[in-house]
């Protein structure tokens, strides 16, 4: 799921990607060392930095945010499929696995519209699965990674992995404020200039639990309060607009059933496909 | 005898005394507003500094001022006596027929003030930074003690304690006149915004916020 604190690493890794484009290997458009975090600045680290010519940019959530309206209903929507590492192949008479074994990892054979399934456990093989579903199977024999099945006229073989489904619980528009302290006028200026740029560049964002999100410039502020201290300070408040979501596993569907009923709910008939 | 003649009788007599309870310490006097202590010294003598003359208490916490016993002919208010034993102290009275007052030092202090251009017209952005503080004073030996109250930091960290305040007391020079919002630095990086400058007869008496984020 994704909440705040992801929203605060994502605005720290822009104006990262602001302030050091070459990479934090390379200097930083000012020159000097600039240090980027959520959170507040330590006083002690702040004043040395400062007395050094650095400038330190901080993150943090403020308590201010918006009720957002959402549609009824929670949907899951899947994230990522789970693709399995195992694949079964049938050619005529055979099933062959190959890949990589991989738990948790479902196979499913459907023989003569009759289902079998076996779930792969902790340390099996290709051989050990390929024996785990010849045993279920009438008259099947299985060498290796090979199951063979003979006298039947359909054989159809499926994997399926686990993958990831979510769902939004609700949504807001949250405040953040990214904070530039700065020893001079000049450098606030122009890592301001710069990350207020790149954080309006782009209002679509992607946060870990892949619902959208949108991020838009709110208000600034600058305070040069503390001068005597040699800190200026500009704040910038952008609004994320992002979904608090749940996230389950989601097996891959290898088994579908469909049931057919009149309209008394009385069964017709069971189709396994 | 007269006035004179007694006072100079007595700091003879301080100077006999110091030849036996004093280390010989060096005198200078601040030939310009810069590093004091780096002019050539006037004299050494023997010095001895106490907090009474029976020499029965030690001087305290929160205390700089202290008595001075040696001979002080050659001395005016604002000299300082420096010796590796007893420590740096600047001369801040000498009342007549009166012990001579001194104050410890135990910070070396610059003081600052920011400039902006005299020119007219559009120049630059205005504030308080580390390029445009001129020193007024450079390498003064002065007493730093804790003041009496704190106020919150405005830099508004959460891992912020109320700014401590402290008094100073450093020789004046010359026509320098300290203000209100004039910064001090020392030695050990500290960083002070002077809040109130009285200008004494026994030199400046300042308090002043410490501006450490």
């Amino acid at each position: 799921m994704a909440d705040q604190s992801d929203v605060m690493n994502l605005l720290a890794a822009k104006a990262a990607a602001a302030v050091y484009p070459n990479g934090t290997g390379a200097p930083s458009i000012t020159g000097t060392i600039v240090k980027i975090y959520p959170g507040w600045p330590v006083p002690n680290k702040l004043q040395t930095d400062i007395n050094a010519g650095g400038v330190h940019i901080s993150i943090y959530p403020l308590p201010t945010e918006k009720k957002v309206s959402v549609t009824l209903g929670r949907p899951y929507r899947v994230i990522t499929t789970g693709t399995p590492t195992l694949v079964a192949t049938v050619s005529g008479h055979t099933v062959t696995f190959s890949g990589a074994v991989s738990t948790p990892t479902n196979v499913y054979f459907l023989i003569d519209k009759v289902g079998y399934h076996y779930s792969v456990q902790n340390g099996d093989t290709l051989t050990t699965i390929a024996t785990a579903m010849a045993i279920q199977v009438a008259g099947a024999t299985s060498v290796g990674a090979v199951v063979t099945i003979p006298n039947v006229n359909s054989i159809l073989a499926r994997t399926g992995g686990i993958g990831t489904a979510a769902r939004e619980l609700r949504r807001q528009a949250k405040d953040f404020q990214i904070t530039i302290w700065a020893p001079t006028p000049a450098l606030r200026d122009t890592i301001a200039s710069a990350l207020d740029i790149a954080l309006s560049e782009e209002s679509n964002i992607s946060l870990s639990d892949g619902a959208p999100a949108y991020m838009i410039y709110t208000r600034s502020f600058q305070s040069d309060a503390s001068e005597n201290y040699l800190v200026y300070r500009r704040d910038f408040v952008y609004t994320v607009n992002y979904a608090t979501t749940q996230t389950i596993d989601a097996a891959q569907v290898v088994a579908p059933v469909m049931h057919i009923a009149d309209t008394s709910n009385n069964p017709i008939k069971t189709i396994l496909e | 005898m007269d006035a004179a003649k007694l006072r100079n009788k007595v700091y003879i007599g301080y100077g006999k005394a110091a030849q036996r309870i004093g280390y010989v310490a060096q005198q200078f006097r601040a030939t310009s507003a810069f590093n004091p202590m780096q002019t050539t010294p006037l004299q050494s003598l023997h010095a001895s500094f106490t907090t009474n003359f029976s020499y029965s208490a030690p001087n305290k916490y929160g205390q700089a001022a202290w008595l001075g016993v040696f001979d002080g002919r050659q001395f005016v208010a604002g000299d300082f006596l420096s010796n590796a034993e007893d420590g740096v102290f600047f001369v801040a009275a000498m009342q007549t027929t009166l012990p001579i007052y001194c104050v410890q030092c135990n910070r070396t202090i610059s003081v600052l003030r920011t400039s902006q251009e005299d020119a007219g017209g559009m120049i630059g952005y205005g504030g308080t930074t580390a390029e445009n503080e001129v020193a007024l004073m450079t390498g003064w030996p002065a007493s730093i003690l804790n003041g009496t109250k704190g106020e919150k930091s405005p830099v508004g960290l959460p891992a912020d304690a109320k700014t401590p305040w402290y008094l100073l007391l450093f020789p004046s020079y010359g026509d320098i006149i300290l203000r209100t919002s004039d910064i001090i630095t020392d030695d050990i990086g500290r960083r002070y915004v002077v809040s109130s400058a009285e200008l004494t007869d026994m030199g400046w008496r300042v308090t002043a916020m410490q501006g450490l984020v």
